[in-house]
């Protein structure tokens, strides 16, 4: 692999890798941490790949560095603030009280089991296609489908007043 | 962007936005940007795998093979009624005797010069490192010598014909020059001068020459060249002074033999004999 490769690699990948540390750990210094470590990883071996479908490795190589990293999350500092909303895109309708919804938002985010919470940040915050979130995390495509059914579910009830 | 594929409507949730210290782009100037990719830094990878598996290959093949060399041993025998010579390695010789063998390690040759042997054997030396003969009465050490070993049953004996050997056995040493030979008597090595070299040496030609030797001594040598067996050999404690080439017949040197010891030396089966005493 040269440089130039890598870089490639690097541009397409480096923010949804950071982000998907992000989601699990809702820790920026961690996520950026775990991010720049994989990328160095992959440049020190790069010699070594040569049928690889890199992407998902990239997501499996960040899963075991993150596990490594933070065998325990501190609960109370996580889920505060973790993502800040761009409503422009959403349907919900305009006389929300933003402050309040925000709260139970990242409330519901934060008590989400981890594997939907994933599956839907990727597709709502990167705008990944299902296949595509499949393909990244080595998943069946009804596997994600089911993943999002349930987040949106879980949403739903948290969020309904 | 295009409106992504999908079966739930997720838009009715507000979209989360992660705002980061550091751009993608950043980062890469911060961490990746400076990285050498050089051609050698792969090569020393690879190469670093290779030699090691090349060193311990080539370690492992090492051991192996000094563990061959030390114990692979090549053994010239030679048998009753026959003469032969062996070459060594360094192309030292060796003639040997009827009922003789040699034992040395052919490989382990240039980082030690060892032979075992027993029987009779002429050793003609190469000049070089230390060349050791061993047989179970002792040891005999060379530089660059000619010399004849003797080692049969009990017997050690020595005879130095040219250069210098030094003879160990039960704790005794001693160096012998050349006309000089050392044999072993009731376990001292007794040192004397060679009075003649065709008694020591000349079975190499096929001469034997005994003086004042026991009968059963020179009987035990002709049934060595001859294949021969001769019963009662101690018949009287008679010695023989004389000689006889094994070129000739059996026959013909059993005449030789017994007519001036007084005794006839009659046939009773193929190839066995026994003696009987003439007056």
């Amino acid at each position: 692999m040269t440089k130039q490769e890598f870089k490639i690699i690097f541009d397409q990948y480096f923010d949804s890798i950071r982000n998907f540390v992000y989601y699990k750990s809702s820790d920026k210094e961690l996520a950026s941490d775990v991010a720049q470590e994989v990328f160095m990883k992959i440049w020190e071996n790069r010699n070594h790949y040569h049928n690889t479908n890199i992407k998902s490795l990239l997501y499996k190589m960040a899963n075991e560095n993150f596990i490594s990293k933070y065998r325990k999350i501190k609960s109370e500092q996580k889920y505060q603030n973790q993502y800040e909303f761009d409503y422009s895109h959403s349907t919900t309708e305009q006389d929300v009280n933003y402050k309040e919804l925000e709260k139970k938002y990242q409330l519901a985010l934060s008590e989400m089991n981890p594997n939907n919470s994933e599956v839907f940040l990727m597709s709502r915050v990167e705008d990944l296609k299902y296949a595509e979130i499949a393909d990244r995390l080595q998943l069946s495509i009804k596997a994600v489908e089911k993943r999002m059914k349930n987040a949106l579910e879980f949403l739903r009830t948290k969020l309904k007043d | 962007m295009t409106t992504p594929n999908k079966i739930y409507n997720e838009s009715e949730f507000p979209k989360p936005q992660i705002k980061w210290k550091l751009s993608k782009d950043e980062v890469w100037n911060q961490c990746f940007e400076s990285l050498p990719e050089t051609e050698k830094v792969h090569k020393k990878i690879k190469l670093n795998k290779f030699w090691k598996v090349a060193m311990v290959a080539s370690v492992a093949v090492l051991i192996g093979f000094t563990f061959f060399a030390n114990l692979y041993t090549t053994k010239v025998v030679c048998p009753i009624a026959d003469k032969m010579v062996a070459q060594l390695p360094d192309g030292s010789t060796v003639n040997l005797n009827a009922d003789s063998y040699i034992e040395f390690k052919p490989y382990w040759w240039f980082v030690e010069r060892e032979v075992k042997m027993n029987g009779e054997a002429f050793f003609k030396v190469k000049k070089g490192a230390k060349f050791q003969v061993q047989t179970p009465q002792g040891t005999v050490e060379v530089l660059g010598t000619s010399f004849n070993v003797w080692a049969r049953k009990k017997n050690f004996k020595v005879a130095c014909i040219t250069g210098k050997v030094r003879v160990n056995s039960h704790k005794q040493t001693l160096v012998l020059h050349p006309k000089q030979t050392v044999s072993l008597k009731a376990k001292k090595l007794k040192r004397s001068s060679i009075k003649n070299e065709n008694a020591s040496i000349g079975w190499i030609k096929n001469k034997f020459e005994f003086t004042n030797k026991p009968l059963k001594h020179v009987l035990e040598e002709i049934e060595r060249q001859y294949g021969v067996k001769i019963n009662n050999k101690s018949i009287g404690r008679k010695f023989y002074s004389g000689n006889f080439s094994s070129t000739l017949a059996l026959d013909s040197v059993l005449k030789l033999i017994s007519t001036p010891m007084e005794i006839k030396i009659v046939k009773s089966e193929k190839k066995s004999y026994y003696i009987v005493k003439k007056k």
